[in-house]
């Protein structure tokens, strides 16, 4: 019972927290952004001005929407994001919800909030909104596989090697570096999958090459076109919180390492160090991965995108795939 | 996507649309992503300009000349003050026109950096948007300091220009060149060397030349179709008659002609190293004189009431060919009647053919690869689809309706 | 419709010969055709001519088809006043637009449309990039275009009263209480 009770209160507290940090990182990314193009950029705190704000709006429900999937759509999508962060394991910290939930899991909600997203696009009524709910499907699909290929080639890799607790399950990679594991074909197998899963974080995030469904000089920010006040301001929530998602997965997979041990810390002093590394790192990935890349870069059109991702990053997830297993078999 | 199954949808772009920064409506028929036609309307902001003139003389309509468009306002000025000089036969000092020259060919500078950002933009490019307004700041600096204004810079007079370069300004102009030649290079690499970009604007929007000509297309936008056609040469004027100007094609630069709107941004670019060189060489020769036919204003208001005739003229602005004709009847202050015609009027009957069979994510980079001009917002319509009302309220209503707002926020 | 393969000529004719063939073919209004030159630079020479050509509307195809057999007609933009029994227009062409240096020749061909049968044939089929102008005529002045496929409105709003001709000097063009000063 009070194990229940203490899952209870660290879930809630962590949720708060997560998605506070959520909009502090995409406040930074905005500066970052800004100052790579010369300019000032907004305050820290703009992301939560712009929520508060938007909360405090009229919710406009267009006249050709379809009320509950159009005023659904929003609170599942961040509510889905949210969830994704109880199956995290952050630094030393296992898990709020250790041993219910897998990568598969993670993978399905990350699907669920771009999917709910896309149902508000198509429930708006709007041509606009219509045209960038087909966009982000097509997207989904196109990105989906290069994605599954990764995950599918580490879980593979961890139950052939033998490493120390459920294939599929976060808290092996975490417990055990894979680059500790594998030999020099697999290095590069590795560096392949890498590479492959950062192509993916721009569409997962709906980023710059990738907001091709919210390409907003195109189709005026398309799924979200018809959306205003709370509905707006969840679904900005669930962008920042899909971002630092992401990112936090590319993380606990390829950058596990913890600090804490090195400095002989102990007891709670060493998970707050852990904890506290942990979100350093998520912010370097989200700089290197989404801020950095959507300042070099244009927008794809959307069969570009696709045939990036279906030839170009899936033959690389495929090459890593390859590369891992070779390494298993020599 | 229901692409293949012939059924089309109706998207429009416009007149409000993020993409665009000038009020037109295109209707497109889309299926799936593909366009499969094309229906524009302007008129969203059609502001009856020539009507207006016909109460002014032609001192006057210099200024509203000028507001027809914000970045070609030079362009305007002079199409129009060489209507009247055609008109009424009168020969502009020589330093004038090397002046004329000069801002015309800053003006155009100014345009096609704008330009370029702003098509950066349209495809999510905003770093490079960003550099195209960092950039384009120093020429809006030297226009500044040679005019006294950023935009509508109240220069170009009748029989001559209003400002004088002096020895300050022209060495801040030089100043412009030489960062101009050193940074300039820097946008240009960033974005022909840009895959995306070059994925994004190569193929889309093609013009062919046939269909450039029987259009009537102009400026950048015929010359992307690889069409040697420039008024600067083809038909000199001001000081481009003692230079020798060679029009800006893609296929010296690169072997081919596309006509797509990555060959228009091409031309544009290379044109601003060409307007580079052209003030150069207009600042080597600029002749010593004066700086007005007439400088006295009723005797030259005087004279243009004597004069009666038709004048025609044609000067290539920064988005082609922009033609003014006026006619002056004797005895008359005011003018009988004036007919501007800015490039974006030909280059629009092109769109459709531009639009066809391209994707719904290159429609706003078209429209904007003609670098439209479609001029401010002076009324604005009301409509109400349960009702089926509509009426227009004009900006002396509207300011009307913002004072009584106020009122009524602060409670009185 | 397809409009026919459009390009420029590569045989350039001077603009005397123009002027003189077309005087040659348009005996009726001859002596209104001039040709004027436009000076400029520092030494004031003249750097191109325009021609400027006067016709009875009953001859004004021929004279496009006769312009047509030198080169590509570029249609720059038509101008117009109303002159009282009739509506006078300038259609602005240009030909060899890129012949050479300085070699570009302006053609402004005026005609007058009488009140009485405001009927213009249309160019469309001819030059296909003329078809604003043509609508825009139509809404300004009431000109009507034989062959013009879309007459929609261009530049007037959706809802506006068609009898109004903006730019007439009659009865038919806005009265006062039409104009509304903006600002």
């Amino acid at each position: 019972m009070t194990l229940l009770h203490f899952k209870l209160i660290a879930g809630v507290a962590l949720l708060f927290f997560a998605s506070l940090l959520s909009l502090v990182f995409e406040g930074v990314d905005r500066i970052i952004h800004a100052r790579m193009q010369l300019r000032l950029g907004p305050p820290l705190f703009q992301p939560f001005f712009d929520i508060l704000k938007l909360l405090g709006k009229e919710n406009i429900v267009p006249r050709r929407a379809i009320p509950w999937a159009f005023n659904g759509a929003p609170w599942v999508s961040a509510t889905a994001a949210l969830m994704i962060l109880l199956y995290i394991p952050m630094g030393s910290l296992p898990p709020i919800l250790a041993g219910s939930g897998d990568l598969i899991l993670i993978l399905y909600l990350l699907g669920l909030s771009a999917v709910a997203m896309a149902v508000g696009g198509f429930a708006s009524g709007s041509t606009y909104a219509n045209v960038g709910a087909q966009r982000e499907m097509t997207l989904m699909m196109s990105y989906e596989l290069p994605l599954a290929v990764v995950i599918v080639s580490l879980a593979w890799f961890a139950y052939r090697t033998g490493m120390p607790g459920e294939p599929f399950s976060l808290e092996t990679f975490v417990g055990m570096p894979l680059w500790s594991v594998v030999g020099w074909t697999g290095v590069f197998g590795l560096l392949c999958l890498l590479v492959a899963l950062m192509a993916v974080v721009p569409a997962e995030v709906g980023k710059v090459p990738m907001d091709i469904a919210e390409a907003k000089t195109e189709i005026l920010e398309g799924l979200i076109c018809e959306y205003s006040g709370r509905n707006l301001a969840m679904f900005k929530i669930a962008f920042s919180l899909r971002t630092l998602v992401m990112c936090a997965v590319v993380v606990s997979l390829f950058f596990p390492w913890t600090i804490g041990r090195h400095f002989g810390l102990q007891g709670s002093l060493l998970f707050l160090a852990d904890f506290i590394f942990f979100w350093v790192k998520v912010f370097l990935m989200q700089i290197i991965g989404v801020t950095t890349v959507r300042t070099a870069f244009g927008r794809y059109k959307i069969w570009q995108a696709s045939q990036f991702y279906w030839f170009h990053i899936a033959g690389l997830s495929l090459a890593g795939m390859v590369l891992l297993s070779l390494d298993v078999v020599l | 996507m229901a692409e293949g199954l012939n059924k089309t949808y109706k998207v429009p772009i416009g007149p409000v649309h993020v993409g665009l920064k000038e009020p037109i409506t295109a209707w497109l028929d889309v299926d799936g992503e593909r366009i499969k036609g094309a229906t524009i309307r302007p008129g969203a902001i059609h502001r009856g300009i020539e009507f207006m003139a016909r109460d002014r003389n032609p001192i006057q309509i210099i200024y509203l000349a000028e507001r027809i468009c914000g970045i070609c306002s030079f362009a305007h000025i002079v199409a129009f003050v060489r209507a009247v000089e055609d008109a009424a036969r009168i020969e502009v000092p020589a330093r004038a026109q090397y002046i004329r020259t000069i801002v015309l060919e800053l003006e155009r500078i100014h345009s096609h950096i704008l330009w370029a950002g702003v098509a950066c933009y349209t495809f999510g490019y905003d770093s490079a948007f960003n550099l195209g307004m960092i950039l384009r700041e120093k020429v809006m600096d030297v226009l500044e300091a040679l005019t006294g204004n950023r935009v509508n810079y109240g220069t170009g007079t009748v029989g001559g220009v209003r400002r004088d370069i002096t020895p300050a300004v022209g060495k801040v102009i030089r100043e412009m060149i030489d960062f101009y030649k050193n940074e300039f290079g820097v946008f240009y690499d960033v974005v022909t060397d840009d895959p995306i970009a070059k994925a994004r604007m190569r193929d889309v929007g093609v013009l062919s030349k046939e269909d450039a000509i029987a259009y009537c297309a102009l400026g950048p936008t015929v010359r992307g179709s690889g069409l040697r056609v420039d008024l600067r040469w083809s038909s000199p004027y001001e000081a481009y008659c003692d230079m020798d100007i060679k029009p800006v094609v893609p296929q010296d630069y690169t072997g081919e002609v596309y006509g797509d709107v990555f060959d228009r941004f091409l031309v544009r670019v290379l044109e601003v190293y060409q307007s580079l060189e052209i003030i150069e060489n207009a600042m080597a020769g600029l002749p010593s004189g004066d700086l007005m036919w007439e400088p006295k204003l009723p005797k030259l208001l005087n004279y243009l009431k004597q004069a009666d005739g038709t004048g025609l003229s044609s000067i290539e602005a920064p988005r082609g060919d922009d033609t003014h004709a006026i006619r002056l009847t004797g005895g008359q202050d005011n003018i009988t009647w004036w007919k501007v015609r800015a490039p974006t009027y030909s280059n629009a009957v092109s769109w459709p053919i531009m639009f066809m069979d391209n994707e719904l994510a290159d429609s706003p980079l078209i429209i904007n690869s003609i670098d439209p001009c479609i001029s401010c917002m002076e009324r604005m319509v009301v409509t109400d689809r349960s009702t089926g009302s509509g009426n227009i309220v004009t900006k002396s209503e509207l300011i009307e309706r913002c004072r009584d707002k106020t009122r009524r926020m602060m409670g009185s | 419709m397809k409009p026919r393969c459009a390009e420029y000529t590569e045989e350039y004719v001077s603009p005397d010969k123009v002027l003189s063939l077309l005087r040659r073919k348009f005996r009726k209004t001859a002596d209104s055709m001039e040709l004027r030159d436009y000076k400029g630079g520092a030494g004031n020479e003249t750097a191109y001519q325009c021609l400027w050509v006067q016709v009875e509307k009953q001859r004004f195809l021929d004279l496009v088809d006769a312009l047509r057999e030198i080169d590509f007609l570029h249609f720059q933009i038509t101008s117009g006043d109303d002159i009282g029994e009739a509506v006078q227009l300038n259609y602005h062409f240009s030909i060899f637009r890129c012949a050479g240096r300085g070699k570009r020749l302006g053609v402004t061909v005026t005609v007058d449309v009488p009140k009485d049968d405001l009927v213009m044939p249309s160019l469309w089929s001819r030059i296909p990039g003329i078809e604003y102008s043509e609508r825009e005529i139509r809404e300004m002045f009431g000109v009507d275009f034989d062959g013009l496929p879309n007459k929609a409105l261009v530049f007037l709003p959706e809802d506006w009263n068609e009898d109004i001709k903006p730019w007439r000097r009659d009865e038919t063009g806005p009265r006062p209480e039409d104009i509304r000063e903006l600002s």
